[in-house]
Parts: structure tokens; C-alpha cells; sequence
């Protein structure tokens, strides 16, 4: 076994684990905990298979970001101090089945590409991605997305200013609840 | 070790990934995760852990003052509107990660091929962000109340 074989084992082993972690326990913020670890794991795995963009993508917008907002959406919505979600016989046969079901799929499709082995053996970075992403196509029929890149920008901008109309519609006089103490 | 030839890409030359490139930052998380790891073991492992609690050491520790009421409370959804925000601007942020590899590279990046383009389209990208930050900050998002 190669390094790198053990670092692949390491890594899936390690989200295998977490993602387990979050269906099993019946605490909110335990699920958020593990799935934060989880998604570092899958985004490990990215790093290890040469897409460093994605890799990253996955650090900065679900570890950082998505998983802010899942641990604050179980913050302002949690009723008793030790929130748990009760899952009952038929939740967990039900879900046990669709997920052996969606396993044994999954199995089954990447027992397919044994067939089919890698031929590209060295893969470049980041730089031809940033470079399709803004480039201009010079020929008919060269692929550029400068025109997406910069709708993005505009999505973000509907994104931000719905928030402020939202948060600004519901604004209530005075507060019911305890503000946090930051010490 | 060997390093694996350049690829050429329509960039021009691009170094290859190499996951020896990333070998110190495992090392960084090997060293973190055994701490914490050690750490948890050393106090919460039955026979390992020294017991001895008194009632000042089982406060929860709050910059060394007494903590007020218990931590795990309904909290203000105003932290979610600053979790939202933060999120845009994380956004944001990756996107301008491509972008900076590139646009500057000296083999074959942009700027050797649309000139100064490539600072005007990164622009228009940032100024409509900076647009909506206008708004939401005409709109009081920043202001807590």
C-alpha cells in the first residue's frame, strides 16, 4: 500500500464515518457537526483527485459558509435547550432502505469505470479554468463563460438585496428574545 | 520523488497538480487533530483524567467573567441576515480565486492575451457587488437594533 493509499483510506474512512454521524444522532447541531466534517472530508477527497477548485469551492462555501447557516438556522429555531429530533421505526427503515438502495447504485456505477481506466495522468490547476471562466472566445466554437462570470455577480447582487428587503420587512420595535452575550 | 512534467493547457504551460504540493498542509492537520485529539483524550478518558471538580470549575469559561443565564437560548435572527451576508461575500471571494491565479501569470495568462481587460472584467464583477453593499447599507442591514 502506497501513501497515497493510505491517505484515500484515511479520507474516505474518515467521511464515511462523519456522514454517519449525521443521521445517527438526534441532535441538531451534533448532525451540523458531523456533516461540517463530512464535507471537509469530501473536499479532501477533491484536493486528492487533482480538482483543487472544487476542493476549494467546497472549504470556503459549504465548510465556511453553508454550515454557518445550518448551525444558526438550528440556533434561532431550537425550542429546549437539548433539542432532538425523535426518528421513529418507520423512519429508520424507510430511510435505511432508499440509502442501501442509493449505496448499491452508487457501488454499481463505480465498479463500471474499472472498465474504463484513466488515460490522462497529469492534470493541470486552477489556471485554464480561470482562464475559460473570463476569457473572450476568439473563434466560433471556443468555449469562454465570461458572460455567466459576470451574471454570477448579478445573482449575488439579487441575492444580497433580497436579504436586506426581507430583513428590513419583518423588522419588529423591540426584541422578545435575550440578545447573545459576547464576552 | 518526482515531480510530474508541465501540462499544456490553452493557458500556455501550467505546473501539474501535485498532491506534493499539498504534503505541509497534512502536516499541519496531522499536528492539529492529534492535539485536540490528545487533548480530549487526557480530560475526558475515565483513569487518565485527574478528578477533582469544585463548583468554579465547572462554569462554563467566559473570558474570565461569570457567565449570565445559560449559553443555549433561541438567538436573534439577525445573526442569520450576517450569516446570509457573509455568505454573498464568501462567494464573491471564490470566484475571484481562478481569477487570480490566472489573470497575471506570466506564461500565457490573460493579460498577456486581452490586455487590460481582464482588470475591467473583475471590475464590473466587484462594482456589482459593491452596489448591493450600497444598498443594503442605505437600507440599515448594518445597523444592529
Amino acid at each position: 500500500m502506497t501513501f497515497h493509499d493510505a491517505l484515500f483510506l484515511i479520507l474516505a474512512t474518515a467521511s464515511a464515518v462523519s456522514a454517519l454521524g449525521v443521521v445517527v444522532s438526534s441532535s441538531i447541531i451534533r448532525s451540523a457537526i458531523w456533516l461540517l466534517f463530512m464535507l471537509m472530508g469530501v473536499s479532501g477527497l477533491y484536493f486528492f483527485l487533482g480538482a483543487e477548485f472544487l476542493g476549494a469551492a467546497q472549504l470556503i462555501v459549504y465548510v465556511g459558509g453553508t454550515m454557518v447557516l445550518v448551525v444558526f438556522g438550528g440556533m434561532l429555531t431550537t425550542r429546549g435547550p437539548f433539542d432532538h429530533v425523535p426518528v421513529g421505526l418507520v423512519g429508520w427503515v424507510l430511510g435505511g432502505g432508499l440509502s442501501l438502495a442509493l449505496f448499491a447504485l452508487l457501488v454499481q456505477a463505480s465498479l463500471s469505470f474499472v472498465s474504463h481506466p484513466r488515460t490522462d495522468t497529469a492534470l493541470p490547476g486552477t489556471g485554464p479554468l480561470g482562464l475559460t471562466l473570463l476569457g473572450v472566445p476568439e473563434t466560433p466554437g471556443q468555449t469562454a463563460y465570461l458572460l455567466p462570470f459576470e451574471i454570477v455577480s448579478i445573482h449575488l447582487l439579487v441575492v444580497l438585496i433580497a436579504a436586506a428587503y426581507l430583513a428590513r420587512a419583518k423588522r419588529r420595535p423591540t426584541s422578545t428574545h435575550p440578545e447573545a452575550d459576547h464576552g | 520523488m518526482t515531480t510530474p512534467p508541465p501540462v499544456l493547457t490553452p493557458a500556455g504551460l501550467e505546473p501539474a497538480f501535485d498532491l506534493a504540493t499539498y504534503y505541509p498542509m497534512l502536516i499541519f492537520a496531522a499536528v492539529i487533530l492529534s492535539m485536540a485529539c490528545g487533548i480530549v483524550a487526557a480530560t475526558h478518558i475515565p483513569f487518565l483524567k485527574p478528578r477533582n471538580p469544585t463548583k468554579t470549575k465547572q462554569m462554563p469559561y467566559e473570558s474570565g467573567m461569570d457567565p449570565i443565564g445559560s449559553a443555549r437560548m433561541q438567538f436573534d435572527v439577525k445573526f442569520y441576515l450576517i450569516a446570509i451576508l457573509f455568505l454573498v461575500f464568501d462567494v464573491e471571494l471564490l470566484f475571484l480565486y481562478p481569477w487570480a491565479v490566472s489573470a497575471y501569470n506570466t506564461t500565457g495568462g490573460w493579460q498577456s492575451r486581452y490586455g487590460d481587460l481582464v482588470f475591467l472584467e473583475i471590475l464590473a464583477f466587484m462594482v456589482t457587488l459593491t452596489l448591493a453593499y450600497l444598498y443594503a447599507w442605505r437600507k440599515g442591514v448594518f445597523q444592529w437594533r
